[in-house]
């Protein structure tokens, strides 16, 4: 068992990450001062120092000091307040190693989980390290310490956004020019900051606050469109940071050249397509480029990479099919997808579009409710994550051939020689392909495809079989065996690649296809497993809090016997709707049956899924449908549970994320309920 | 390396110094506002200045005139954080004296290397 010696002057933040601590199987020593840690030290060894470092006069740098001389080699993490720590962060890691730097306020169960990985991926807890500090291991790198301050920042931001955003509303609400100014300030600030924290969406919209605040200050006008601006922000401040890069909006300086995000370009001449496809890229966040014209487009392509390109097939009277390959020509551009759209419903145009090299053809006119969706969709297949491919072949040469072909192409390659292990490297790499060899010793690459074929979970796998023989017999044994596809050898690379493409890619839509529920359009209940299951491993890795809600619609049977099924779907089809639009990319939404939906927000404690779950119960509950009995409203109830205060696996979250939606039907529905969350005082009690 | 950050919006203070110092390896300083700002750079005499435009004492580029009129901290190079970005405006600010001007919201992440190549393309 491993010791902690745990030094804060609080008692309650001692209590608190004792009980935590142990909970984890540590033995924990406390220590209320400087003077009471060095006596325990000289009573007992310990594995780990867990210290308070807020004590502004320099005591627990001393102290670390004192205790590094003492003992070069067992981790230390400080816990402290923003400020002092960033200042001194250098100091701490540099000189004195320390392992890791903690702000307040903590949240003691991932805390103590994370700990285990620090004890185990630290050498220097296991034995005493006679090199002394000078050869401790280097400090974590920078950008993941990075990243976790400032995941730690927006969270703080975002606890203090809603009453800002309060702040505005009574400013404006008093209606005296003073006060209309002093919003207008208030929401210029926020406006400037709310971006850099990941809330981009809440900074384009106090812009509008902003905008009409300053209009009606100096025209007198009646600041229409204000309280829409301001829920606008307030949904968007609900749904969380965005950390991905790309959302973050408008960064860039004037004299430096800034480095582009990848952009979709977009050649067509018809605006109001070009309108469609703007807002799509708005919806989805991606920086949208246009062009009417091929010239303007290669020029566009020269200057910045780009993810995709959706060209119209008719451009200024002349077809536009060479483009795909010119725009693959410019440098930084040469593997990005490309669809076409066109009037033009022919076979032969889509057929051309195809030989292009186009994944995709939108028909025009396309329907604007779902064609971000599509577009979704399409960039997907441009932007996933590199397919893996499973090449299996007795011949040793041919391997490394096949290897090196298929890496330049960007694909993760692993390689076996004999098919005897296959399943277990199948099972260990879920490669997105099979690339097997159909004479292989022992047991024949037709045999492994139809074995294969006869488990549910290869059942799909794309399966390529490669043979120097191809008479009629062999193709037939092949294709009957379940094989996705035949080459021919010798085996032409550009081929190979080409068909290796086309069968990932129509595996990979079939899959995402699969995995939707037709009327809501979120995900099925299985995916949904196997997702939240990686994100709670990860969680649990990494000591971050994960939330999962479960939520039932409330009298559905009522609302289908009373306005008929259609309305049924109805509800289910917009609450489904809902869901898809509010929440960053990360977060997890499915259909878990019936009128049931779950959700999971990976890295989230249960107040920010509590607040986040009333908020769409506020939407929910003012949206109307239409049924055999007039107009009516809906509501649900919902229970949320979280890792770790509910349990560590997806079925103790799931039971008492259940529990407590069974707690809020039998106490009148229309609500939510989460679990008690252990750091709430603390949170409460020790805000920066 | 060591920048002086003006903000008088502690929100902005608080990122950008990260990134500053977690990602751009700057030292820094920090002021929530232009007096206090011009009090800073005297005691501390920072290599580059990182300020708002917006501040309720003393803004922007009445900062800026100050600092021009002081020979010991003539010599620093400052950049504009600003929401709004108008080409006539970024004009106006470096004829003023700025060796750039960086965009609000701005990414944290490449916050601090966006000052360093302004400072290199400043220093050419």
């Amino acid at each position: 068992m491993s010791t902690v010696l745990l030094v804060d002057s609080d008692a309650d933040v001692r209590a608190l990450l004792r009980s935590a601590l142990e909970q984890q199987g540590y033995s924990v020593i406390e220590a209320a001062g400087f003077a009471e840690a060095v006596e325990e030290l000289a009573r007992a060894p310990i594995d780990l120092l867990v210290v308070d470092g807020g004590q502004s006069d320099g005591s627990s740098l001393e102290f670390l000091a004192q205790f590094r001389g003492s003992f070069p080699s067992t981790p230390i993490v400080l816990l402290s307040s923003f400020f002092q720590d960033l200042r001194s962060f250098r100091q701490l890691t540099d000189e004195l190693s320390v392992s890791r730097v903690v702000y307040k306020p903590i949240e003691a169960a991932s805390f103590a989980a994370s700990l285990t990985w620090l004890l185990e991926a630290n050498p220097r807890s296991q034995a005493s390290d006679p090199q002394g500090p000078s050869q401790a291991p280097a400090p974590p790198p920078p950008d993941d310490e990075f990243e976790a301050m400032l995941a730690l920042l927006s969270d703080e931001f975002a606890g203090r956004l809603p009453a800002r955003l309060a702040e505005i509303e009574a400013h404006v609400q008093a209606g005296e020019s003073e006060r209309l100014a002093e919003a207008q300030m208030l929401a210029h600030k926020l406006r400037g900051s709310a971006g850099s924290y990941g809330f981009g969406l809440v900074g384009s919209a106090l812009g509008v606050v902003e905008d009409l605040i300053s209009e009606s200050l100096e025209r007198g006008g009646t600041l229409e469109g204000f309280t829409a601006a301001l829920s606008e922000a307030r949904s968007a401040a609900l749904a969380g940071p965005r950390t991905t890069r790309q959302a973050l909006i408008g960064t860039e300086s004037t004299l430096a050249a800034r480095v582009p995000t990848r952009a979709l370009l977009v050649v067509d001449d018809d605006p109001d397509f070009l309108e469609l496809v703007r807002a799509a890229g708005e919806n989805l966040l991606v920086d949208v480029v246009t062009a009417d014209s091929t010239e303007a487009a290669l020029e566009l392509a020269a200057r910045r990479p780009l993810l995709a390109a959706i060209l119209d097939v008719h451009l200024k009277r002349r077809h536009s099919f060479s483009l795909a390959d010119r725009l693959r020509e410019t440098p930084g551009n040469e593997g990005i997808s490309i669809a076409f759209t066109s009037v033009d419903r022919r076979i032969t145009t889509r057929l051309a579009a195809s030989e292009a090299g186009a994944s995709r053809f939108f028909e025009k006119p396309v329907c604007a409710e779902n064609f971000a969706e599509q577009v979704q969709q399409f960039l997907s297949t441009s932007r996933s994550s590199p397919a893996r491919v499973l090449v299996v072949d007795d011949d040793e040469d041919i391997l490394s051939l096949y290897t090196h072909t298929l890496r330049s192409a960007g694909f993760q390659v692993s390689t076996l020689t004999a098919a005897v292990t296959l399943v277990d490297q199948l099972e260990k790499l879920s490669p997105d392909l099979l690339l097997l060899d159909i004479n292989l010793p022992g047991i024949s690459g037709v045999d492994v495809c139809r074995a294969l074929r006869m488990s549910e979970r290869w059942e799909f796998l794309p399966v390529i079989l490669i043979s120097a023989d191809t008479t009629p017999e062999t193709r037939l044994r092949a294709f009957r065996s379940g094989a996705s596809d035949l080459i021919q050898k010798p085996v032409l690379s550009e081929e190979l690649l080409a068909r290796i493409r086309m069968q990932v890619e129509r595996s990979r839509l079939l899959r995402e296809r699969a995995d939707r529920d037709a009327l809501s359009g979120l995900m099925l209940r299985r995916p949904f497993l196997q997702s939240v299951g990686r994100a709670l491993a990860l969680s649990l890795r990494e000591g971050r809090p994960l939330a999962l809600v479960l939520i039932d619609l409330d009298d559905f049977k009522a609302i289908n016997d009373t306005h008929g099924h259609l309305a049924g779907d109805d509800v289910i089809s917009r609450f489904g709707d809902l869901l898809r639009r509010r929440f960053r990319p990360q977060d997890l939404r499915g259909r878990w049956g019936g009128e049931e939906f779950v959700l999971a927000f990976p890295g989230r404690g249960v107040e920010v899924a509590l607040a986040t779950t009333k908020r769409i119960l506020e939407e929910f509950r003012a949206l109307r449908f239409k049924g055999k009995e007039g107009s009516f409203g809906a509501t649900f109830t919902a229970g949320v549970a979280c890792f770790p205060e509910s349990g560590d696996s997806i079925n103790d979250l799931l039971r008492r994320a259940d529990e407590l939606l069974y707690k809020g039907k039998e106490s009148g529905k229309n609500k939510v309920l989460g679990e008690d969350s252990i750091f709430s005082q603390v949170a409460k009690g020790e805000g920066l | 390396m060591k920048v002086l950050l003006i903000d008088d919006e502690d929100d902005i203070r608080k990122v950008a110094e990260l990134s500053l110092r977690a990602v751009g390896k700057f030292e820094t300083c920090v002021a929530s506002g232009g007096r206090e700002g011009m009090e800073i750079a005297r005691a501390e005499g920072p290599d580059l200045i990182l300020m708002d435009m917006m501040m309720p004492d003393l803004d922007g580029l009445g900062t800026l005139a100050e600092l021009r009129r002081d020979p010991a901290l003539a010599g620093i190079p400052v950049i504009f954080m600003t929401a709004k970005v108008q080409a006539s405006e970024i004009e106006h600010y470096l004829s003023a004296g700025a060796i750039g001007v960086i965009k609000k919201p701005f990414d944290p992440m490449s916050l601090a290397g966006e000052v360093r190549r302004l400072l290199e393309a400043a220093e050419g």
